[in-house]
């Protein structure tokens, strides 16, 4: 048997699943898109349940990959699924308007009432018996967070599934019935399959959903393609309005009469503290004070935390390093691949756990509070000067973590334009490892205020490349459309979930790729090719950068992990001590030239995967022509101030 | 006579009666309760042409001030 989760968002969805799955589930894809869902098993009853959960949605009615791919997973599943729809108890009426949706395709279904407490806080008070006689299947009151009515809920679940218990059918309007009557007769004469619901069907046909329609196209010749768009625009021709309009008004309407016939709004809505927060965290001058003085507070914790943890593991890694060096000293080539590979897990290690970790944990927990949601609102004027909206923060603010999981959150961008230039930007944006390499050169060697001045460098270059980006493809934006959460205390289950899935992205993409990038590096070394990597680049190196030669190698191996930049300019220098071979000018200018040249190796790996090769290599080539441009201006006018 | 959504100020209670927007941003309106007819607060609205908030059935809706210029409403 199949259990599928489908909700709204913000209904607190993954929270029971959390709860009832807990961290051994997996994330798919939906074939051929990079939308996820995400599955996993449990047993009931001595029977073993596959459950998933697919993306929260609003609707049925399709107008994005996310909803598509979602209508049409539920539109295909196997017979015996049971649908779990979640509705947030606290505004019943709109979480109604997908669950008549989902009783549209007459498939086993059990509704929860989640977030109860929330809706017993604003005084409204819901009669699920009533509910269930109204919608024809079983309704559970259920408190996610606390873990409430989540057994009986499941539990429901399986038993629907083995009775078949289907959804009543609540009858339109008497034209809209009529045109459901001829349709029906049309499907059947034309063998469309059962398992696409009728109903639905027409009542998709009345969407003009053209994404779902178009299975319709192998069974419908034209003549019945003119006899149905005739009928529609009978239907559409009384209120004068298009029949998608129509559609989705009865459906709010009949959302609202159910939402009248069981619930009672005993008192007006408690006003809590939650309330008073946005007069805060949205006031148009002291909500970006707030925004910038929790941004700079999150990134001074991650900072500190792994300012402390970082030389322990290194230091370790170093000991392990020296040991294989006496171990294996006379076998070389082992030894050189050998420490190339402790290096790799070494230098993932390094980064995983100082300031991947708490930096993805902060994240969640500024993403469930459902404070994110208020910083797309915040910096949405400031994202539509550079042709993008709101909701582009949230990858882009992940980059200054990892640019990897940075370029996987681009999925949450409905437009591929979008998500292209939010990808760019975000590979721009200087990650962790960068940060070592801004902070130990720039911040060592010069000052913290041109370190500091190097991410305001990197801003403006930002909003120039996005302007240039979105006047080179125009596109009217559909703009930003996003739902306000209620403030939340975050589930530790969902919480923690969210976090180890943004660390498995690094772990699996990235990782490896840092340990091949290590073992490569060290074999250059083994196989003495330092020397003429470096004369090869030194016409670009010293003549076009004006850096040292012996820098050559060292860019080459940025490539492969960030951070091996600064670490390996130190030995390519023969000296930690840099200012004795090298300018300031020529530090700022290779700084410069690192942070946004060619994005490391795994960085590429995950551009290809979320857009495609061709918009990869775009994207590489674009950002190591920016780097050339920054280095070189650097090179002749930095000697100018100094 | 209906007026944008952007014309008026916080506290007004609306009723949208016309939505300008293309199919994509539409079926977003709509899947989120901005359906032509539906009574609508506006709150919050920034003063810089950023997003306007409208609230409806205790949710609350965050529109990119281009798109909201599209929405027409009547109050109520």
């Amino acid at each position: 048997m199949e259990f599928i989760l489908v909700g709204q968002p913000n209904c607190g969805k993954s929270t029971i699943f959390n709860e009832v799955v807990g961290y051994k589930s997996v994330a798919s894809n939906f074939p051929g898109i990079t939308v996820k869902y995400t599955k996993s098993h449990i047993e009931l009853e001595n029977q073993k349940i596959s459950v998933i959960d697919i993306p929260g949605t609003y609707s049925l009615q399709t107008s994005d990959e996310a909803e598509l791919a979602a209508t049409k997973y539920i539109l295909n599943v196997p017979e015996d699924a049971v649908i779990i729809n979640i509705l947030d108890a606290s505004v019943l009426s709109r979480s109604l308007e997908l669950t008549l949706q989902l009783m549209e395709l007459q498939k086993p279904m059990v509704v929860a009432l989640n977030m109860i407490d929330e809706a017993d806080r604003k005084g409204i008070k819901i009669d699920s018996e009533k509910l269930s006689k109204i919608i024809g299947v079983p309704v559970i009151k259920t408190n996610g967070r606390k873990g409430k009515g989540i057994f009986q809920l499941f539990k429901q679940a399986l038993l629907a599934g083995k009775e078949k218990t289907k959804p009543s059918i609540i009858k339109g309007p008497a034209n809209i019935e009529n045109f459901s009557e001829s349709m029906l007769k049309i499907m059947k004469e034309k063998r469309v399959p059962e398992r696409w619901n009728y109903r639905f069907m027409t009542l998709k046909l009345l969407e003009k959903d053209e994404s779902i329609i178009i299975f319709l196209d192998d069974y419908f010749k034209k003549r019945d393609w003119e006899f149905i768009n005739e009928k529609v625009k009978k239907i559409e021709n009384i209120p004068q309005r298009n029949s998608e309009f129509i559609v989705s008004s009865i459906r709010h309407n009949m959302a609202f009469q159910i939402f009248e016939n069981v619930a009672k709004v005993e008192r007006s809505i408690k006003k809590d503290i939650r309330d008073k927060l946005d007069n805060l965290f949205m006031h148009p001058f002291l909500g970006y004070v707030f925004l910038i003085s929790i941004l700079y507070m999150t990134f001074w914790l991650i900072f500190t935390i792994g300012g402390i943890c970082e030389p322990l593991f290194l230091d370790n890694f170093e000991k392990l390093s020296n040991l294989l060096s006496t171990k294996f000293a006379d076998i070389p080539f082992l030894l050189s691949f050998l420490r190339g590979f402790v290096q790799g897990i070494g230098g993932g290690i390094g980064i995983v756990i100082p300031f991947l970790l708490p930096f993805f944990i902060m994240l969640s927990l500024l993403e469930d509070t459902g404070y994110l949601a208020r910083v797309a609102y915040l910096i949405d004027n400031l994202m539509h000067k550079i042709g993008l909206h709101g909701m582009s923060v949230v990858p882009m603010i992940l980059g200054y973590g990892c640019t990897v999981p940075g370029i996987l959150a681009t999925r949450i961008l409905k437009s591929p334009r979008d998500k292209f230039i939010t990808a760019t930007l975000t590979t721009m944006i200087p990650c962790s490892a960068r940060m070592t390499i801004i902070f130990g050169l720039v911040g060592f060697f010069i000052s913290i205020k041109a370190a500091i001045l190097i991410y305001i460098i990197n801003i403006i270059i930002l909003g120039f490349t996005g302007k240039l980006m979105s006047k080179a493809m125009p596109e009217v934006s559909p703009g930003l459309i996003l739902e306000i959460p209620k403030y939340h205390l975050p589930g530790v289950k969902a919480l923690f979930n969210k976090t180890w899935f943004r660390l498995k992205e690094f772990i699996y993409i990235a990782w490896p790729l840092l340990i091949i990038g290590s073992i490569i590096l060290e074999l250059i070394e083994h196989f003495n090719l330092t020397n003429s990597i470096n004369s090869f680049l030194s016409p670009f190196t010293s003549g076009i950068l004006g850096l040292p030669a012996v820098v050559g190698v060292t860019l080459i191996f940025g490539i492969m992990r960030k951070e091996l930049a600064l670490i390996l300019l130190f030995s390519a220098l023969k000296t930690k001590d840099v200012l004795t071979v090298m300018t300031p000018a020529q530090i700022y200018s290779f700084t410069i030239f690192a942070t946004f040249y060619i994005p490391c190796i795994a960085t590429i790996a995950a551009l290809a995967r979320e857009l495609n090769w061709k918009k990869a290599g775009l994207i590489t080539g674009l950002t190591f022509l920016i780097a050339i441009i920054l280095a070189v201006l650097v090179r002749f006018i930095f000697p100018i101030f100094i | 006579m209906g007026k944008r959504l952007t014309s008026y100020k916080d506290g007004d209670r609306v009723k949208i009666t016309k939505i300008d927007a293309g199919h994509g941003a539409l079926i977003n309106l709509i899947n989120l309760g901005l359906n032509i007819g539906n009574i609508v607060e506006i709150g919050r609205k920034s003063n810089m042409k950023g997003p306007v908030i409208v609230s409806y059935q205790g949710t609350e809706v965050a529109i990119g001030y281009g798109l909201a210029t599209k929405i027409i409403a009547e109050i109520t």
